[in-house]
């Protein structure tokens, strides 16, 4: 299945968790800080960003997250294999042409961008890159998907 | 519910997968590494680097 995405959303849902998929549009070295070094990953206009919210929860960390990492182009961080803080993360992303998604890899841990930790449900599910979106496989039954447009303003006032 | 803290499959071991190789910047001088076939600067993103 292949989903038209320029500069817009697409948000996957499941019954109790969620994908956000968005096109990087921009060519940049992400920077991913692993525990013993830091290396760099170029990301085509073409690559995909894809958050992972494994607990389900509110949409706009997610929305965030996508746009640190495709508009700001924020460092990815890595925790150690066994760091505990691992489980506190309810929001992963990963950023490349090709993302799978697993529900047997430790959060946060793993530096290689072609994996994002997801729910069971989620699970298996393939976004690959295609020059016009996002061509989507191993979706499971009853998964659906919707565009997510959002507005930021920021106000500044004299106290 | 994904798994945390390894299931009964076990955790994969992607940190020793991960090989990048060493450029610097002809452009800002910046050094880093790279695991992509198409390396570009870190730092000013210029595409002129050279492998060290």
């Amino acid at each position: 299945m292949i989903v038209s995405l320029r500069d817009e959303l697409l948000l996957i849902s499941g019954t109790r968790s969620f994908l956000l998929a968005a096109k990087a549009n921009a060519l940049f070295a992400l920077r991913i800080e692993a525990p013993d070094k830091e290396y760099c990953q170029t990301i085509e206009p073409s690559d995909i960003v894809v958050v992972s919210a494994p607990e389900g929860g509110a949409i706009e960390p997610a929305i965030m997250l996508a746009e640190f990492v495709r508009i700001y182009h924020m460092p990815l961080i890595v925790l150690p294999k066994d760091h505990p803080g691992s489980k506190r993360f309810s929001y992963l992303v990963s950023v490349g042409p090709l993302i799978t998604t697993s529900c047997t890899i430790r959060r946060g841990t793993h530096p290689e961008q072609h994996l994002v930790c997801s729910s069971d449900e989620l699970a298996g599910t393939t976004l690959k890159a295609h020059p016009d979106g996002v061509e989507i496989t191993g979706l499971p039954s009853g998964i659906s998907h919707q565009y997510v447009t959002y507005r930021m303003s920021t106000d500044f006032s004299r106290s | 519910m994904c798994t945390v803290g390894g299931g009964p499959t076990g955790d994969l071991n992607f940190d020793e997968r991960v090989t990048g190789k060493n450029y610097r910047c002809n452009d800002c001088g910046e050094k880093f590494e790279s695991v992509s076939k198409k390396p570009i600067c870190s730092c000013c993103q210029s595409d002129n680097v050279t492998a060290l």
